[in-house]
């Protein structure tokens, strides 16, 4: 028999679980990636929260409806050229004293634009996770890692940001001279460029960067466990050593993750 | 592109000299910021006498090489009564203007006067009050507004519109019409008959400065 | 059967567990363990703890003596002596065994009655202590309550007539308490700092193991 044992139920493990997300924080990532035909830059941040367990035997944490709440900022640029072709045709007038004026064609000379895009969105997905519990240096670890990368289903996301796409790129050209007319086709060709496929080959890959391989910690301890702390200067603390440590999903009426630890003086 | 500014003739713009008497013009291509800033005349363009003919337009396109700004071509040799057009090659040439004495007197993009025609194409809708940066008083507004282009017959009257142009006439101290309505991407024309060197300056610009 | 069985978490420590615990707690704090008047113990050190001499006709500075425990061990119920043990605990109790050395200073006089030099033989013996004990809450705030040691009863071995067996196990059988009431078990100790327990049933010693079961907090 192990020297402490202690055990949680589902409702335990579902608290350790936030326990473990509040922990992990705010993660930050960056990178570029294919958005369509165009290279994008982008930066996304992204917290866990939410989610409850489901304890499977032998060694199964089940987490459904796991939250990622997730912010993305990413820009791409456009060649207006490759869109657009728009010449001013040439123009006679007939004038007094002049004579007959007649302006050579010009065509526009469309410029490269940046469009800047920020999305904020929560997804929820379901995963299996493992127990590992391990000794880092000086320092147990009970770990659940994600086994395999779940499904994301991303398509509102995505048709979102189709949205939020073309009101930014419209934001930024109509600035341009002598794009007024062409604005909306220029927007619709931009965005269709893009397409949905674009939008969530760039999202997949960076909400996956987030899931794949992720870890929630839900113990945390130094292997020299205190105790009691030193109160008086004839009282110094008493630590204890935790020599080894178990984690499993155990089921007899119930499921529960069962945690065995041998300690020594 | 876009800024109403006879004193700075960018990519899109024109100006216009006719030459009515024969003989030689010499003239200078000069960057605008430099401001009345003249270089020596060193173009030259050779008036002839001719017989009795439809006057023509000579087409002079300025481009910038090695930092300089040159026309092309670099010389001309015209009839009695034709004009010459100057333009900027593409959106590469800065801000110019043209200078230079002929037979019939001075003549000066910055500073138009009998005789010379300026052109702006207008690419942002809204409302445009032009003035003379000079101080006189001559002065007009350019409404723009954007078309819609839903069918396709929206499509081939806007290509239609635009090639056709709004035009001011200024007499001395006289503008006709006093207000000119015009698409996006239409081509405004300001023929000066009479006038003592007026530029042709979109209000804000001389609020702004 | 669950280990929480209704309640959200549990926590168990079993016999050598609990031994581990009292070596980590008196090996640190070695003066809850001895005693001593001032020729055994002239200040209270991390070691010792001076206490003063016992007042006795005709010796001026009092008894001087030393009492000092062996770090105790605990046998939880089921009783694991097989019956061997003159204590053995009953349902939710245990039994704590240690060894108990009591050290004597024996005064002689000089020659001359009032020669108040005292010179003296150390007298010293040892004794089998078993104590019966229940776990209680010393306090039961959600997290930071502590588990304390009671002790029931005390029996020394090896004395007779029964009489002086009596007077002395009342002697050691206060000290032994003494020595118990500094030994607090934090919550957060039977957790290892996993979750914070509000406490809903136990301590209970069964199953060769002390058992709390609560909420998370």
């Amino acid at each position: 028999m192990p020297d402490i044992v202690l055990a949680a139920d589902n409702n335990a493990a579902t608290r350790l679980l936030h326990d473990a997300e509040t922990m992990l924080g705010t993660l930050v990532r960056s990178g570029s990636g294919s958005l369509g035909p165009f290279r994008a830059d982008w930066s996304a941040s992204a917290s866990f929260a939410n989610g409850e367990v489901e304890l499977l035997t032998p060694n199964i944490v089940r987490v459904k409806d796991c939250e990622i709440h997730y912010n993305l900022s990413f820009n791409f640029s456009v060649n207006l050229n490759d869109f657009l072709h728009f010449c001013i045709p040439q123009v006679c007038v007939e004038l007094p004293v002049i004579g007959e004026v007649c302006t050579p064609e010009h065509c526009i000379d469309w410029p490269t634009v940046t469009i800047p895009i920020s999305y904020s969105d929560v997804i929820k997905f379901t995963a299996d996770f493992t127990l590992n519990p391990h000794l880092v240096g000086s320092t147990w670890l009970i770990d659940i890692v994600i086994a395999g990368i779940p499904n994301l289903q991303i398509s509102p996301a995505a048709a979102a940001i189709i949205s939020l796409l073309g009101i930014a790129i419209g934001a930024v050209i109509s600035l341009i001279p002598f794009i007024g007319p062409f604005l909306g086709a220029a927007v619709a060709a931009i965005v269709v460029a893009i397409g949905i496929a674009g939008v969530t080959g760039l999202l997949g890959p960076i909400l996956s960067l987030f899931v794949s391989g992720r870890t929630f910690t839900i113990y945390r301890r130094p292997r020299v466990f205190q105790v009691l702390p030193a109160t008086l200067p004839l009282d110094p603390a008493v630590n204890i050593v935790l020599k080894s440590i178990g984690a499993s999903v155990k089921k007899s009426d119930e499921s529960e993750l069962v945690i065995e630890v041998d300690i020594t003086a | 592109m876009n800024s109403l500014d006879s004193r700075s003739l960018r990519f899109g713009d024109t100006f216009t000299q006719l030459f009515p008497k024969s003989g030689r013009v010499s003239y200078s291509i000069d960057f605008a910021a430099r401001g009345k800033f003249r270089t020596e005349n060193k173009y030259h363009i050779e008036v002839k006498k001719t017989r009795e003919r439809t006057p023509a337009q000579h087409n002079v396109v300025v481009r910038l090489k090695d930092g300089v700004l040159v026309p092309e071509p670099s010389s001309l040799e015209i009839g009695l009564g034709d004009r010459v057009l100057w333009s900027a090659a593409d959106n590469s040439v800065p801000g110019f203007t043209v200078s230079g004495e002929s037979a019939a007197g001075e003549f000066d993009s910055s500073a138009l006067s009998e005789g010379s025609v300026y052109t702006h194409p207008f690419g942002l809708p809204g409302d445009y009050t032009w003035i003379d940066a000079n101080g006189s008083k001559v002065s007009g507004v350019v409404s723009v507004t954007v078309p819609k282009l839903e069918l396709q017959r929206d499509v081939t009257a806007y290509q239609k519109r635009l090639t056709t142009g709004a035009v001011f006439i200024i007499d001395k101290a006289k503008v006709e019409p006093s207000k000119v309505e015009i698409m996006v991407g239409q081509t405004v024309f300001w023929v000066i008959k009479k006038a003592g060197g007026i530029t042709i300056t979109d209000r804000q610009l001389i609020q702004q400065s | 059967m669950s280990f929480t069985k209704g309640e959200n978490v549990f926590a168990g420590v079993n016999e050598r567990g609990i031994n581990s615990l009292l070596t980590a707690f008196f090996t640190a704090r070695p003066h809850y363990l001895n005693y001593g008047t001032p020729h055994f113990a002239p200040t209270t050190t991390v070691n010792v703890t001076s206490i003063p001499p016992v007042s006795i006709p005709g010796i001026l500075s009092g008894i001087e003596f030393a009492i000092s425990f062996q770090i105790p061990t605990v046998d939880i119920n089921p009783d694991s002596s097989g019956g061997t043990s003159p204590l053995p605990p009953g349902t939710g109790k245990f039994t704590i065994k240690t060894q108990v050395t009591i050290s004597l200073l024996c005064v002689s006089r000089g020659e001359n009655m009032h020669d108040v030099r005292q010179r003296g033989t150390v007298l010293t013996t040892s004794l089998g202590v078993f104590a019966l004990c229940a776990p209680f809450v010393i306090n039961s705030a959600p997290g930071t309550g502590e588990i304390g040691i009671r002790l029931e009863r005390a029996e020394l071995v090896d004395i007779t007539p029964d009489a002086l067996e009596s007077i002395v196990e009342c002697l050691i059988e206060n000290i032994l308490q003494s020595v118990l009431s500094n030994v607090h078990l934090p919550f957060n100790t039977l957790t290892l700092g996993a979750f914070g327990l509000i406490l809903k049933a136990g301590p209970d010693a069964e199953e060769d193991q002390v058992k709390v079961r609560g909420d998370i907090l």
